[in-house]
């Protein structure tokens, strides 16, 4: 084993040209139920560890809760310290004999990369499902389908050796023959009718936070605003569509007022159709409760998610390790970070959740600094960007400043959002990025 | 020998470089239309692939060969830009400016506008997005590394194309909207200024008009537009036009923008009002009761 493990060693030194880091030294985390305790967990990878230079076939197993690295490779031991991928959020929009599928680019992390999903299809609601496999992309037509009969579709993300590696949350579409006559797409027809676009509806059903204010951009713009329940599911609707395509983001606060991450995704609406939107799984908010920390001391991490779901806090330094802890029936969660191992200088955390198999992508990220004294997060520190006219809000009339000042000489500080002296793309990105609608 | 350890680097150099450089890309799509004849019209859609990278921000300039083709228009159906901060235009006829945002970011393969040309006269040439900028959705701006990849147009006698692009058939107004009028003092001094936007789904928006007083003075305006009586003393009306020529109106009636002194002065006039009709109703009352005895 130590063999096996030098050859990898002489390996990767080959192509990092020797550029180790001493090794760093972290704890897995111990695992408890009910009725089992698993301690000092060993982790093997299944053989999915990749980099920019290579693939690791092999399967691997840590001799010390250490983590090797070089340059271009991370090994990432411990129980928690596996692969995933976010699962996708789905829409369905049935038609004549068919139903049109869309879903959201899974995200890998931890060197899961996917290379293509398969499509799930079933006239039962749970299964079986027959599978096709579609490519790397992120929509699909099924066709020949029976109109009247619903049908209900899953998507899996696949890993490179074509493993399904996550399965969405089940999207249903009754297809139906069509009421209208399709427009002539002939060269003549001078006078050939074309149908005018009527009302479509866009249903988004999913996860933010217990309680929670669910707000809801067509476009950019505030559509519609929910709350969402105990169990932090919300479901909504956009009614009296044109045909197009819309872009729906989708975001929360928690019961402190962080935001969430917003979730974007482009719909497809058809006239006189419903597409439904599922899956929808706001990341988990984070903060922490020092700006700075003394080394040594411990660093409080907490945010809010889905109740009783699994969060993972991914702390990232020189090299990137986990921690776990779960939500409270309020979806709040805390975990007390240790600072000891962690080098002087600036980090950053994010974090994740799972719940009934989804699992949502990584949230924000908070940085903090690990130094010589404790400073606290000061609750101006949570104040937004790109808020230029002081309404608490970034929206169509901060970009109408903005735009105002495009390119304009000696823009004043609070449209100037990186002080570059300048009003140009990056500060629209940035407003971008806080857009509350 | 030689040749097969050669032909062995250049392979593991392609693959390490492949899989090293993982960007975010700018493409050009005209549908395999590579070979046409003259004075036929075609579609080269511009369309970004993320690669996993959340994107809200997106630059660049269609550069494209003048000589051999003209741009007849511009069309933003499907677009993932909510916000153009240049909308991009058949105005110039050798380069297309374009920048534009996503709110919350876009992650995956998307069509960001797409242009109809037509052939002019025979010859080669490549369409491409010059200068491409794309900014990571983090709260920084951040540049995301970006390449480009254009497509290569063949003009020849020899085609007998026949491929025309179908006009847009489009008879619905853009989406319903709301302009508001704000004023801050880092915009136009603190005047009033008018803001609006708002989407058509097919041909997208060609133009905006502003009226003042009626709907028929209007004039060609972008937002931010300050307003001419900024006594906001007049009916004010926007109006989005799509490229097909439909158009939606949004109303702001002069009630609804009226300055705190008028609408005190309206409401003391109203008040007035409503105490003589109360006054003159009690008293018809009165006279009544007493006239019935």
């Amino acid at each position: 084993m130590r063999r096996s493990i030098l050859g990898w060693g002489v390996f990767l030194a080959f192509f990092s040209s020797g550029a180790f880091d001493v090794p760093y030294v972290v704890h897995a985390q111990d695992n408890t139920s009910t009725s089992y305790q698993v301690l000092g967990p060993v982790m093997s990878s299944g053989g999915y560890g990749t980099s920019d230079h290579f693939i690791l076939f092999s399967s691997i197993s840590e001799f010390a809760h250490d983590i090797g690295s070089a340059s271009p490779f991370t090994l990432n031991p411990g129980f928690i310290a596996y692969p995933f991928v976010s699962t996708p959020a789905v829409s369905a929009t049935a038609g004549d004999s068919q139903v049109a599928l869309t879903w959201t680019a899974s995200q890998g992390y931890i060197g899961w990369t996917v290379s293509g999903y398969d499509v799930g299809q079933s006239t039962i609601s749970g299964g079986p499902y027959s599978y096709s496999s579609i490519g790397n992309v992120t929509s699909s037509t099924r066709t020949g389908l029976t109109n009247g009969t619903t049908y209900y579709f899953v998507i899996t993300p696949k890993d490179t050796f074509g493993t399904r590696i996550a399965t969405s949350t089940q999207v249903s579409a009754t297809p139906t023959a069509s009421s209208l006559s399709s427009p002539s797409s002939g060269g003549g027809g001078g006078g050939g009718s074309i149908n005018p676009s009527i009302g479509a509806t866009i249903t988004v059903s999913g996860r933010a936070y217990p309680l929670s204010r669910v707000t809801v951009l067509k476009d950019g713009q505030i559509a519609v605003r929910t709350i969402a329940g105990p169990d932090a599911l919300f479901n909504i609707s956009l009614t009296n569509l044109s045909t197009g395509i819309y872009t729906v983001a989708i975001y929360s606060e928690d019961k402190r007022g962080n935001r969430s991450t917003t979730f974007v995704f482009p719909v497809q609406v058809t006239p006189n159709a419903t597409t439904d939107v599922s899956g929808v799984f706001l990341a988990p908010t984070i903060s922490v409760d020092k700006r700075e920390v003394k080394r040594g001391d411990n660093l409080v991490i907490f945010g809010q998610s889905a109740p009783q779901s699994d969060i993972t806090i991914s702390i990232h330094s020189n090299q990137e390790f986990f921690a776990k802890t779960t939500t409270d029936v309020q979806g709040a969660y805390l975990y007390i970070l240790d600072t000891t191992p962690l080098d002087m200088g600036d980090h950053i955390t994010k974090s994740k959740s799972t719940v009934e198999r989804e699992i949502s992508s990584f949230g924000r990220t908070v940085s903090f600094a690990v130094g010589t004294k404790n400073v606290e997060v000061a609750p101006s520190e949570t104040v937004q960007k790109g808020d230029m006219n002081g309404d608490d809000k970034v929206n169509l009339i901060d970009f109408s400043i903005a735009a105002y000042w495009y390119k304009r000489s000696s823009p004043p500080l609070t449209v100037d959002l990186n002080g570059d002296g300048n009003v140009n793309l990056t500060d629209f990105s940035i407003m971008a990025f806080y857009w509350t609608g | 020998m030689h040749r097969d350890i050669l032909f062995t680097f250049l392979f593991i150099s392609f693959i390490m470089s492949a899989t090293l450089v993982r960007a975010a890309e700018f493409r050009i799509v005209t549908d395999g239309q590579e070979a046409l004849g003259t004075g036929t019209s075609f579609e080269a859609k511009v369309v970004i692939d993320t690669q996993e990278e959340s994107i809200n921000a997106f630059e660049g300039t269609v550069l494209f060969p003048s000589d051999l083709l003209t741009p007849l228009e511009v069309r933003e159906d499907s677009s993932i830009v909510n916000f153009w901060i240049e909308r991009p235009r058949t105005s110039t006829s050798t380069a297309m400016r374009f920048s534009g945002i996503t709110p919350g970011g876009f992650t995956g393969q998307g069509p960001l506008f797409s242009v109809i040309f037509r052939t002019t006269k025979l010859g080669s040439g490549t369409i491409a997005v010059a200068n491409p900028r794309a900014l990571r959705d983090n709260g920084a701006g951040s540049p995301a590394h970006i390449t480009s990849t254009g497509a290569r147009v063949i003009i020849s006698n020899t085609i007998t194309s026949s491929g025309n692009v179908p006009p847009m058939g489009d008879i619905d107004p853009p989406e319903p909207f709301t302009p508001v009028i704000v004023h801050n003092p880092i915009l136009f001094d603190d005047k009033y200024v008018l803001i609006f936007a708002t989407q058509d789904k097919k041909s997208g928006i060609d133009h905006y008009e502003v009226c003042e007083g009626n709907r028929y003075q209007c004039i060609i305006a972008e937002s931010p537009h300050l307003l001419q009586y900024q006594d906001l003393s007049r009916n004010i009306f926007v109006k989005a036009v799509d490229k097909t020529g439909n158009e939606r109106i949004a109303t702001l009636p002069v009630f609804m923008h009226l300055l705190w002194p008028q609408i005190l002065l309206l409401f003391g006039i109203l008040g007035v009002f409503l105490w003589w009709i109360l006054v003159r109703s009690h008293k018809f009352l009165w006279q009544n009761h007493i006239s019935s005895y």
